[in-house]
């Protein structure tokens, strides 16, 4: 049941996908709008997914690869429903909406497989504490990965032509705000669930707060890549290109966090 | 150069943005090459960015001293500043408590039958093994194990817990963690063994304790089992057996039948994987090995930590800095709304 709910949750981000790139193409206010609906459709036919998903297997669906990353998407869907209200930006809307449809291709291609039955070690709270925080936190970084691609083409192009989409972007100084904001909302929740959750459930689980496995070391880098930001930013005062460079490193660094322990293996490789 | 000035050069950002960079470097290579962990290179730039720290928080403090303590209309700031000394000392906390635990305590590994005991490490108490059992579910999956584990200091039994992952036993600063579990490969509990003979007029199934002799019905019989090789090998110029890896791959083990004079029989190896082939000459009597059931072990990770208050402070001042930083000033700010 849940993966049909999935299906109709695809349709409905591929649905909102065309709506968003004809948006793109032809600057209609209503198909923006129509995009919107179909997101908040896809977004709860997702959340019923989930739901019926964690009743089925008795845990919240965050053991295996494509459950991640189903969880990522819900995550960077319930931030495009906030984005509708406070960046108010069709466009930013517009760029996000593909990426989070994007998300659930990838997502697409995974194993579906309900686990029931989890290995001992997963059987613990801090699964739901560590894992859905580490996906809030990515989900966040996304966002602010996406403002700051969009900073740079505003910022590259002096004077774009008048209804083309980079005259339709926020002002650079905008864009270069929402990244802040984003990164100011997922650092912290990064920190504590990612590392600091994760290293007490590893504690408890393996005896060591720390392992140097692949996935805890670039989850590190993330860390640092986003502590450089933010110091840059607040004491340096840094903004514009080097800041959102620094941003798109964080994110692709996020990216190679989720993936390494496919490629490398590790502690983490439960649900590969 | 002054003490201070000192310091200031130490904090200064570009020394913490060379830090990041090389320590991110490094750990990049170490993703795939975790040797960099180890390396003198690694261990210097790790002790330079807590020198790093330590030259910030010195800094910030003598630069914020008076701030910090008198109530002005930035709030807010405040919160941050003392936010950021809060969370730098956390990191401080969390590297020294993992270079406490690198540097004084250890890990050890146990793979321990019912009954076994093992000697802790710099304690005068020993580990035993008091059981060890398996939960599987409905679907026969493996649900989780557990072990009951009891100290043991002059034959006084100090504390008994039943451990599983995720749930340690913890005494006198010595972490007991449920670790693993696994087949004796080279003891079992016992075998069932298919006798038969039509010259005798035997067809019988008994099961056979390991390494002990049972007598076979009124015949004056008595069977054996003995030797077990978890996955049997046999070195063909010495005819010595082994086990080629702590697996069950191709066990087999070693039975033995004597008439009530004490004549041999049989005498020859099984396998349970080739359930009619032996390597007895002419037998008067056939013998398989139908079944056996494996002598568990549970695997037991043994480690001293001293270096755990230390994290713990590490991680409580780090996320109450974070809390500060990034959520204070919100805080504050709907408290002066209010």
């Amino acid at each position: 049941m849940d993966i049909q709910l999935f299906w109709i949750s695809f349709a409905a981000y591929f649905t909102a996908t065309i709506f968003h790139v004809l948006f793109l193409g032809l600057n209609r206010t209503r198909l923006g709008h129509v995009a919107a609906v179909f997101m908040v459709a896809g977004l709860a036919a997702q959340t019923a997914a989930l739901i019926v998903r964690s009743v089925h297997t008795g845990h919240v669906p965050l053991t295996n690869m494509y459950e991640y990353i189903t969880m990522l998407a819900w995550f960077a869907g319930a931030a495009y429903i906030v984005s509708i209200f406070s960046i108010q930006s069709k466009i930013v809307q517009a760029i996000t909406g593909p990426v989070i449809f994007m998300l659930y291709v990838s997502a697409s291609l995974l194993p579906k497989k309900a686990e029931q039955q989890l290995v001992p070690a997963l059987q613990s709270y801090w699964l739901q504490i560590h894992v859905s925080m580490a996906a809030a936190s990515e989900a966040v970084f996304l966002v602010a990965f996406v403002s700051s691609l969009l900073y740079l083409i505003k910022a590259g192009v002096q004077q774009p032509n008048p209804g083309n989409f980079i005259s339709r972007l926020p002002e650079a100084e905008r864009l270069d705000q929402i990244t802040y904001g984003a990164i100011v909302i997922g650092y912290p929740l990064f920190t504590l669930g990612a590392l600091f959750a994760g290293a007490i459930w590893a504690y408890r689980a393996w005896g060591n707060f720390w392992s140097w496995d692949p996935k805890e070391t670039s989850s590190l880098i993330v860390w640092i890549i986003y502590s450089v930001y933010l110091h840059v930013r607040l004491i340096k005062g840094w903004r514009g290109r080097a800041t959102a460079f620094l941003s798109i490193a964080g994110f692709l660094m996020a990216l190679f966090t989720f993936f390494s322990n496919m490629i490398l293996g590790g502690l983490h490789s439960y649900g590969n | 150069m002054k003490p201070w000035n000192i310091f200031v050069k130490l904090s200064d950002l570009r020394v913490s943005i060379v830090l990041f960079a090389l320590i991110g470097v490094l750990s990049l290579v170490g993703v795939v090459n975790p040797g960099v962990f180890d390396s003198p290179v690694f261990a210097v730039c790790l002790y330079l960015f807590i020198l790093n720290l330590v030259a910030c928080i010195i800094v910030r403090i003598g630069r914020n001293f008076h701030s910090l303590r008198t109530i002005g209309p930035d709030a807010a700031g405040r919160a941050r500043a003392l936010g950021s000394i809060v969370l730098h000392t956390g990191v401080i906390f969390l590297f020294a408590g993992g270079v406490a635990s690198q540097k004084m305590g250890y890990i050890r590994y146990g793979s321990l039958g019912i009954g076994a005991t093992m000697p802790v490490q710099d304690r005068d108490f020993l580990l035993r093994v008091d059981d060890f059992s398996i939960d599987n579910n409905s679907k026969g999956e493996i649900k989780d194990y557990f072990s009951t584990l009891s100290i043991v200091r002059d034959s006084v039994v100090l504390v008994t817990k039943k451990i599983q992952v995720n749930d340690p036993l913890i005494f006198e600063g010595i972490h007991f963690y449920q670790s693993s579990y696994g087949k004796d490969p080279y003891v079992i509990q016992d075998a069932v063994l298919h006798i038969s003979s039509d010259l005798m007029a035997i067809d019988t199934m008994v099961s056979v304790p390991y390494d002990d002799t049972i007598a076979l019905g009124k015949r004056g019989m008595f069977v054996c089992v003995h030797d077990f090789f978890g996955d049997f090998v046999i070195d063909m110029k010495t005819r010595e057996p082994s086990s080629r890896s702590e697996t069950h791959n191709n066990p087999a083990l070693k039975a033995s039948l004597f008439d009530s004079f004490g004549s041999v029989l049989f005498d020859s190896w099984l396998f349970a994987l080739h359930k009619g082939f032996h390597m007895q000459e002419n037998p008067v009597v056939s013998i398989e090995l139908t079944s056996y059931t494996p002598q568990l072990f549970t695997g037991i990770q043994i480690r001293k930590n001293p270096g755990v208050p230390l994290v713990w402070a590490g991680i409580g001042l780090a996320s109450l800095g974070l809390v500060l930083i990034f959520y204070g000033p919100l805080l504050l700010r709907k408290k002066k709304r209010e």
